[in-house]
């Protein structure tokens, strides 16, 4: 195994883990999805290191579709996050724990 | 200066990026200091994948989550930005739980990673430039996928308009 290949598989591991740090830690929705962000980032180095290690195209092309899923997440997400913030004035996740508006 | 050289440096500047864009993400107070701060670690990541032979996916993770994704976090901070003035709590009580449990978690990645013996392939089909068969391969072989996640977010794009629409009274 190459070594760049090896180093961005600790990489990816360091970002999934602040990935999951950001999300069980911060109380902010919106620091939450950048969590999101990170471990799905941190998924895509990894299809691609494989992808480098194996000589194949196939990771490139999932973490290209993967983009795109990550892109609609984040767009769905962030509606709810709005719409929340303009139905109660605040985005505290500990305090939004009623579903009916 | 020979070209490993100059790769080392950059190899080092990508990882330095990297690392400290996701811990100033996790750690900053202040929510649109986080969001650059995940752009810094976002574009160490696409350096990353320039490394690794992926062009294409490098432009891609600059244009999709630096130029899309990341100023719709950011616009979204603007439009809730009694967040942004207002001195809140940062973290929630169970802090050091979720310290001890990333950790558990990031030693049993590594250690996997160690332990296992990745398979390799003898016939590689590397080319120097990839992007056309990555378009073969979007257009022959992952057709499928491909058009299942426009269409996902096609849906997904409408239901964000949909949702955070203000409703007019008397609609």
């Amino acid at each position: 195994m190459e070594p760049i290949v090896a180093y961005s598989l600790v990489l990816s591991a360091v970002l999934f883990t602040m990935g999951v740090l950001a999300v069980l830690a911060r109380r902010n929705p919106i620091i939450m999805f950048m969590g999101i962000e990170l471990m799905l980032n941190a998924a895509n180095l990894a299809f691609i290191a494989f992808s480098r290690h194996l000589d194949k195209l196939d990771g490139q092309v999932i973490a290209l579709i993967f983009m795109a899923v990550a892109a609609a997440e984040v767009a769905i997400g962030l509606a709810i996050i709005v719409s929340i913030y303009r139905y109660r004035r605040d985005v505290d996740v500990d305090a939004v724990n009623v579903l009916r508006g | 200066m020979s070209a490993d050289t100059i790769i080392i440096i950059y190899w080092w500047l990508f990882t330095i990026a990297v690392v400290l864009g996701a811990v100033g993400t996790v750690s900053l107070r202040s929510l649109y200091h986080a969001a650059l701060s995940l752009v810094v670690c976002l574009a160490g990541v696409a350096g990353y994948y320039v490394l690794l032979n992926a062009e294409f996916l490098a432009a891609a993770q600059i244009i999709i989550y630096i130029g899309a994704i990341m100023v719709l976090v950011i616009s979204a901070i603007l439009v809730s930005e009694n967040i942004m003035g207002r001195q809140i709590v940062m973290v929630n009580r169970l802090v050091w739980p979720a310290l001890v449990a990333s950790g558990a978690l990031f030693c049993i990645m590594v250690y996997a990673n160690m332990r296992t013996v990745y398979a390799f392939n003898p016939e590689g089909q590397w080319l120097e430039s990839n992007v056309r068969q990555i378009g073969w391969s979007l257009m022959a072989t992952y057709t499928l996928p491909f058009e299942v996640a426009s269409l996902l977010l096609f849906m997904a794009l409408m239901g964000a308009i949909i949702i955070s629409r203000r409703e007019k009274p008397g609609d």
